[in-house]
């Protein structure tokens, strides 16, 4: 037995001298640092990776080690770490989580290193930074717009006889070609209306004056009739007939009835051109900005780069996010052909030319006059019961006015809660 | 029959033993404590701290909310209130509910196809044992990605089959009149095999005299079967029945793949856990999903033991 005692006791001191072993971070912004760059989409990684080895040419004693995590568990996981302070230095937040995570002090300021740097950042609209300044401090650099648009298949509209369509379409023009589109028999649709928000009612709610959340996040107007007006375009395509229902549309994926040639016009953002584009064929796929309502307004989403306040190198963190968004550092991410639209349009010309052929510049101009999608400090709480609230409105079983009314009360309690 | 008495063994010892063994103990009166605890040790350890601690943990966290980043304050009876007055907490039970009924109403089924698999005449039994026990062996995600294509509504394979008999299938897995059922059957299919080659084993073990004697009183293969083989098998089914029900009410993984975070039929076939992981991540109200997980739980251990209460009443143990 005092064997077996000396034994662990031993064990127990060679862990605890091997824990107590200094580690290599830096003190200071002096010596070589390594900030770590978490982000969630694979095929980004190419990008990112040059423009990180772009940035160390430029800033020798500064690497960036990318880490990626899946989406599906990509915030659960960062939650957890900010918790437990072991956040990357820098991270990927969309522009709808920048207000939630600044108000628990998750994010650095970064309003004086702003401030103070030389960088020429003149190249992204007012309009594209101003969300991310929130109580006079600066909370994020965006370095990507995603501007939604109307895709649609060329072969089919030719088939059909059917004008294509141009960016000066109204919702209307959307029904009239889609119920000329639509060939039951052949099993083509007219428009893939899905109930996803991003993408679909959302934007027609924002074009008919809506702003879905309203008085600096503490009440709403989905239940106004410029909201309901919104929904009703899309509730109409699908029991018209003009689109699959909402069922068939759950079972398989819209980007899917679209990509295989089912339905001929679908709207959504800039991510999917790559991919619509390889599966329609070269020359097959075409893109126009997204339809008006009574206003020339569509809905944005950004993705940003934060900085963790318990980060260790928090301004070489900055510089990196400062780069991003630079005239280099857009130059970069455009050039890829898998980013979104640049913030910096002094890269809009690489974005056209990465992604050519289908017709990107026509929704480029969208990045400074869109409003951004709709968001408060718990989302995902209220905005999660979209689906069940509003599907009875598009199988028929409900009416517009009802949903929009029910949704109304769900997103005020939910933000009353939030306080 | 004349029965041997085994006599006492020879007259006890008359003298203490020698002091030499007195601090060794005999195993018959019990292994020395430092020998069990080495061997126990490690796996009590490893149950107190992977099971036992995060089951308290869980309590404690129970009484509390949690802020979005850490940070835990004391609610009291908050969570377990919502708990008992939420409609969705109520719906996701219901549908736990039906989900095991269909589940347990497989076990009868699997007896029965393990009484086929049983007959001595049967050709190629290890193959029929092989496909049933084969669902079991996969991992649930896989199985929930296959029935998902089979079951898609407009390319699925299961609509293409009945389109070619002229009958047009409902969208299975969004329809909220067939999705719990179709991932009931799923879960079925599923889970299948375990019970039957626990019942095969068991039917192997009941004496052939037995039925012997009850066809030479007269009674048909049918009669065989109640009379006999259930009896003699109800310990099995009991065993069965207890860990079905037990895994049947922690359903997630197929509502997770089969159904996904953003289908119209989320109310009609979410289970418990399923609820626990969308309060607890989707939701990041972790102090309220810790109040569910733990009445779910307690409902658990109540049912097991009802379970345990009742088997006197029909379980033949030989």
């Amino acid at each position: 037995m005092r064997g077996l005692a000396a034994m662990v006791t031993v064990a127990g001191l060679g862990i605890g001298l091997a824990a107590c072993s200094s580690t290599s971070s830096a003190s200071g912004d002096d010596g070589p640092v390594t900030i770590t760059y978490g982000f969630w989409a694979e095929e980004f990684r190419p990008a990112f990776q040059q423009a990180a080895d772009e940035f160390h040419k430029e800033n020798p004693n500064v690497t960036v080690k990318l880490k990626l995590t899946p989406f599906a568990d990509y915030f659960t996981k960062l939650n957890t770490e900010i918790s437990s302070k072991t956040a990357p230095d820098a991270f990927w937040l969309q522009n709808i989580h920048i207000g939630l995570y600044a108000k628990n002090g998750a994010l650095a300021d970064l309003t004086t290193l702003r401030k103070d740097s030389k960088v020429d950042l003149s190249g992204i609209p007012d309009s594209v930074m101003k969300p991310y300044t929130i109580g006079g401090k600066l909370y994020a650099m965006p370095w990507q717009a995603l501007p939604f648009g109307l895709y649609y298949n060329k072969t089919l509209f030719k088939a059909a006889g059917v004008a294509e369509p141009t960016n000066d379409w109204t919702w209307d023009d959307v029904a009239t070609a889609a119920a000329k589109l639509t060939n039951k028999s052949a099993g083509i649709y007219g428009i893939a209306a899905p109930v996803w928000n991003y993408g679909t009612f959302y934007q027609s709610m924002y074009s008919y004056g809506a702003d879905i959340i309203t008085d600096k996040g503490k009440g709403t107007d989905i239940d106004s009739p410029a909201a309901q007006r919104g929904l009703k375009v899309w509730t109409d395509l699908v029991q018209k007939g003009y689109s699959p229902s909402v069922a068939q549309t759950t079972d398989t994926p819209a980007d899917s009835w679209f990509s295989s040639g089912k339905t001929a016009m679908i709207t959504s953002g800039p991510w999917t051109a790559t991919s619509y584009s390889a599966a329609l064929g070269k020359g097959n796929l075409g893109l126009v900005a997204m339809p008006k309502g009574s206003v020339d307004r569509s809905g944005m989403a950004t993705t940003t780069t934060a900085i963790a306040a318990a980060g260790k190198h928090i301004a070489d963190a900055y510089r990196f996010a400062e780069f991003l968004s630079g005239d280099t550092g857009q130059k970069i991410l455009s050039k890829s052909g898998v980013a979104g639209g640049p913030v910096n349009k002094n890269a809009n010309q690489a974005w056209i030319d990465a992604i050519p052929g289908v017709g990107i510049e026509n929704i480029l101009p969208e990045i400074a006059t869109a409003k951004l999608l709709p968001s408060s400090n718990a989302t995902s709480v209220w905005e999660d019961q979209e689906v069940t609230v509003f599907t009875p409105a598009y199988n028929g079983t409900a009416s517009v006015a009802d949903v929009t009314k029910q949704m109304a009360k769900v997103i005020e309690d939910s933000l009353a809660k939030e306080k | 029959m004349v029965v041997d008495v085994q006599r006492p063994q020879a007259a006890p010892r008359t003298q203490p033993p020698p002091a030499a063994h007195r601090v060794r103990r005999r195993s018959s009166e019990g292994t020395p404590l430092p020998w069990v605890l080495l061997f126990l040790g490690p796996m009590a350890l490893g149950l107190l701290v992977f099971y036992i601690g995060p089951v308290l943990v869980t309590f404690y966290y129970s009484f509390t909310e949690w802020g979005v980043f850490g940070g835990v304050t004391w609610v009291g009876l908050a969570n377990y209130a919502q708990v008992f007055t939420s409609p969705e907490v109520g719906r996701a039970l219901l549908n736990t509910v039906i989900y095991t009924a269909i589940v347990l109403l497989s076990i009868p089924v699997a007896l029965l196809i393990a009484t086929l698999l049983s007959r001595r005449s049967l050709r190629f039994v290890s193959v029929y044992r092989l496909l049933f026990f084969l669902p079991v062996i996969t991992m649930p995600v896989a199985i929930g990605w296959l029935w998902k294509l089979i079951l898609n509504g407009d390319f699925g394979i299961l609509n293409q089959a009945l389109a070619a008999v002229g009958i047009q299938g409902p969208t299975w897995l969004s329809d909220p009149r067939t999705a719990l059922i179709s991932i009931s059957i799923v879960g079925v299919w599923a889970s299948l095999g375990y019970p039957i080659i626990l019942f095969v084993a068991a039917l192997q073990g009941v004496p052939p005299e037995l039925h012997e004697a009850a066809a030479l009183d007269g009674a048909g293969a049918v009669r065989r079967f109640f009379s006999v083989t259930l009896p003699a098998v109800s310990p099995t089914v009991f065993f069965v029945s207890v860990l079905t029900t037990i895994g049947a009410l922690q359903m997630f993984d197929l509502i997770y793949v089969m159904i996904g975070k953003s289908s119209p039929v989320i109310p009609q076939t979410e289970t418990v856990i399923y609820l626990f992981y969308k309060t607890a991540f989707i939701d990041n109200n972790k102090g309220l999903a810790s109040a569910i997980v733990f009445g779910l739980m307690v409902i658990i251990m109540l049912l097991t033991l009802l379970q345990f209460r009742l088997q006197r009443r029909w379980v033949h143990y030989a």
